[in-house]
């Protein structure tokens, strides 16, 4: 099988990975052969679905002996199987990079024979990459649940973002769809990764992110000091590394054996600098909006992840135990949890305060921002020449982009509206929110209908007219031709939402309309 | 060079124009109500400045612009016809550059507004704003009145207009970043890009950086000038054009790879065109190995090895 063959048979698996990010390091390409590293991140194409093309997305093989219910790759299901060899992969990734096709490499694979033994081959890979060839580019490694420590150690130190993917949001999904993997070989790994990036944080003297406090600081401290690689006295989560007796990880041995250059000075090796991320699938379990929320919320705080990431479940194989082959992949709640996964990173917003028990669903007419907005009218209106940056980030139509810029804006003059106009606030939402000089917006409509109209983009408006219409008054489309927008936008059939609950519909007709006098 | 009482004109018509009211510093005084009067910069729609489309010929207009005490209506680049605007709706004053007043100017925004301010209107000089000189002028003019902190003051228009511009360049130098396609031409990086705004300089130390044991070139063909690199030295040259002619069967083996990856990654159940389209609008198109059909397709493979 020559290479072109092999990298469409494993491009293609390795496609329903949705992280493909290579942004969250800095990194100048005068210590390495070729090869720099962006903090912003550089996409450099878009493939048909709209998804960044950054990283050379393959895996090594995807030879499985696993039996995950929902993977294209497990062993029951009929598919071609395809390996690169450690060296065509660097190759190919040399290559691509010196034509700039791509950012890096994302390197991830099926469980071939075992997760040491896949994990050495992919370790193999990095080892010609940054030893052999003094490659600078973006590497992101997955970890496969199982791997030794040891190894995951040493895919940290050569690699720049390490991962480790949750699969789907409870254990009790997982024992059913996942019978390989648990939860303790998931988290296990997280744990260490987590514990290995603050320890050679302050190895290095700095702390590039947040800085551990409390209990948790003074078990790095003690860890640090006593010179335990890990921190053992973390028995929940770490039982499995106890006993082990650690490998020098650092000790530089080629493939062949013979003694390599390390790209690096010694005391400037860096343990996964662009952090952790993990992935869910979404979808093809039953747990709400809610649990996977709260469930974020806790990888974000507990294992200082840098990325949570969703991927509404596309059905690729038959089984009893999943939602039938015709489900089309819930793509409107994966934007809305994404929605809210911004606004717990950068709007200061709790998974508690976003939803609760009798909400445990995403809204699917309102974005997250607006729907909490409106079971709040307490909160609102402020004003917008004295309120806080926190106060701010709370208004929908207000980005943090926008907050800031009110902020330094507002030493400088009193602000207007049309001078929030300029500054990039959305007045359409944030009108209804905002106080300017002491005074409401001009001309504030008080209808229901033109106010929930505004809460709403026109995708959402042309879904909410297409399927809710049996029961929503018909005076909310006099002005508004739904019909003739979704007809143009017709080649989204893939789109579909789930059907108002009870309380979303409450919630909806009772909706207070924040308009000040 | 701007007296007081001009200050307070401008002060003045931007007030009305913009509805916006400058807050006042505690404890300055405030103006005399006859210092209206006095000598201001003329609002002068009617005259048109020519320059010869340099940096240093657009610090001289600014230099004129203060020292005749007017605001011209248009800034034009005088080409080697002659003057192609229509002269007659205009009255014209040649702006003759000379750099010891560009330097003056130069250095004057330099100690008076900051560092920063000079390189923002370095970088929106490159960018292709429509009315680009004029507003840059008033855009300096604001800066010399209220120093740096009118980068902040986003409700005039002119400081909106100008710092959008600088924004859509940055974005267009950021597409730029991704999407240059390099073909190995005996050993050698060479790219074709067209780009809106005049990115190359501002590109040139990314892809210096990056690739430093390389020779490479990137050719802007609508600005007909090219970024050329070997290890140690760069520069930006005039380039009259440039087309790659030949295609190694090596290079051919990692374009087809390449379009056979682009391929594969999609997730068709998700296609999405729309999307793809905002994120990589069609005028790339023609400068991505994997966007374009001739030549090189899938079909023309033949055993890859």
């Amino acid at each position: 099988m020559d290479v072109l063959e092999k990298l469409k048979i494993l491009a293609d698996a390795a496609k329903y990975d949705a992280a493909c990010t290579s942004s969250g390091l800095e990194r100048k390409g005068s210590g390495f052969a070729m090869g720099s590293s962006r903090d912003f991140g550089i996409c450099h194409s878009f493939a048909g679905d709209g998804r960044c093309i950054s990283l050379l997305k393959v895996l090594l093989t995807n030879c499985c002996s696993f039996d995950c219910v929902y993977c294209v790759n497990r062993y029951s299901n009929q598919a071609k199987r395809a390996a690169f060899t450690p060296r065509e992969l660097a190759d190919l990734t040399w290559q691509f990079y010196r034509r700039n096709y791509i950012e890096g490499l994302f390197l991830s694979s099926a469980v071939w024979k075992s997760p040491d033994y896949t994990s050495e081959q992919m370790l193999k890979v990095l080892e010609i990459l940054r030893y052999e060839y003094q490659f600078g580019g973006y590497i992101h490694v997955k970890v496969i649940p199982g791997t030794s420590a040891l190894l995951v150690e040493k895919l940290g130190t050569l690699a720049d973002r390490i991962s480790v993917n949750i699969e789907l949001p409870s254990s009790g999904s997982l024992e059913k769809l996942a019978p390989d993997k648990s939860k303790e070989k998931i988290l296990l790994p997280m744990k260490q990764i987590q514990y290995k990036i603050q320890e050679n944080r302050q190895g290095r003297g700095r702390f590039g992110g947040i800085q551990p406090v409390g209990k948790q600081a003074a078990k790095i401290q003690g860890a640090a000091s006593s010179g335990n690689r890990y921190l053992l006295e973390d028995k929940e989560s770490l039982n499995g590394l106890r006993c082990m007796e650690m490998a020098d990880p650092y000790a530089l041995k080629s493939v062949d054996g013979g003694q390599l250059q390390k790209p690096w000075k010694k005391g400037q090796m860096r343990f996964a600098p662009a952090g952790q991320s993990t992935q869910m699938i979404i979808g093809a379990t039953p747990e709400n909006d809610r649990q996977i929320l709260r469930l974020t919320e806790g990888l974000y705080h507990q294992y200082q992840m840098k990325r949570v990431f969703y991927s509404a479940y596309i059905p690729v194989v038959e089984d009893n135990r999943l939602p039938s082959r015709e489900t089309l992949p819930p793509l409107w709640r994966e934007h809305r949890l994404y929605q809210a996964d911004w606004l717990l990173r950068f709007y200061g917003f709790t998974a508690s305060e976003l939803l609760d028990e009798k909400n445990p669903q995403l809204h699917p007419y309102l974005d997250p921002k607006c729907h909490w907005a409106l079971r709040h009218p307490d909160v609102f209106p402020v004003e917008v020449n004295r309120a806080s940056f926190d106060e701010l980030l709370r208004v929908p139509g207000i980005g943090t982009e926008s907050a800031y810029r009110i902020l330094r804006a507002r030493k400088l003059a009193l602000l207007d509206w049309d001078g929030l106009k300029n500054i990039g606030v959305v007045l359409k939402r944030a009108r209804y929110f905002l106080l300017c000089k002491g005074r409401s917006y001009p001309f504030l409509s008080h209808d229901k209908n033109a106010f929930l109209l505004a809460m709403m983009s026109p995708k959402e408006r042309a879904l909410f007219a297409r399927q809710e219409r049996k029961w929503f008054q018909p005076s909310l489309f006099d002005n508004f031709s739904a019909e003739t927008d979704c007809n143009k936008e017709g080649a989204e059939p893939m789109l579909t939402v789930p059907a108002l609950d009870d309380a979303q519909k409450e919630a909806l007709e009772c909706v207070t309309i924040p308009v000040f006098s | 060079m701007c007296n007081d009482t001009g200050i307070q004109l401008i002060k003045d018509t931007w007030q009305k124009s913009t509805g916006v009211r400058m807050m006042r510093a505690a404890g300055r005084p405030k103006p005399e109500a006859d210092a209206f009067n006095a000598a201001v910069p003329a609002e002068t729609p009617d005259l048109a400045y020519y320059y010869d489309g340099t940096w240093e010929g657009w610090l001289c207009c600014v230099y004129e612009s203060y020292t005749a005490k007017e605001i011209p209506g248009m800034i034009a680049v005088e080409t080697e016809q002659g003057i192609s605007v229509e002269t007659s709706l205009f009255y014209a004053k040649r702006i003759v550059t000379r750099t010891d007043l560009a330097e003056r100017v130069r250095k004057g925004i330099d100690d008076k507004i900051g560092k920063p301010f000079l390189h923002i209107l370095e970088r929106i000089f490159c960018s292709c704003i429509s009315q680009k000189e004029e507003q840059m002028l008033l855009f300096a003019r604001k800066g010399f009145r209220y120093g740096m902190q009118i980068l902040n003051l986003r409700q005039d228009k002119v400081v909106n207009n100008v710092l959008k511009g600088l924004r859509d360049l940055g974005r267009e130098i950021d597409k730029w970043y991704g999407f240059v396609r390099f073909s190995d031409v005996r050993g050698i990086l060479v790219a074709v890009i067209g780009a809106k705004n005049n990115v190359l300089p501002f590109i040139a130390s990314h892809f210096c950086d990056r690739f430093h044991n390389e020779h490479f070139m990137i050719y802007d063909q609508n600005h007909k000038m090219a970024l050329v690199y070997k290890p140690g030295k760069c520069c930006v040259i005039p380039m009259e054009d440039f087309v790659i002619s030949e295609i190694s069967d090596e290079e051919r083996k990692y374009r087809v790879l390449w379009k056979n990856y682009y391929a594969a990654i999609e997730i068709n159940p998700r296609h999405n065109e729309v999307c793809r389209r905002t994120h990589m609008p069609k005028r790339y198109w023609d400068f991505l190995t994997e966007m374009t059909e001739q030549g090189d397709c899938i079909s023309n493979y033949k055993g890859i090895k």
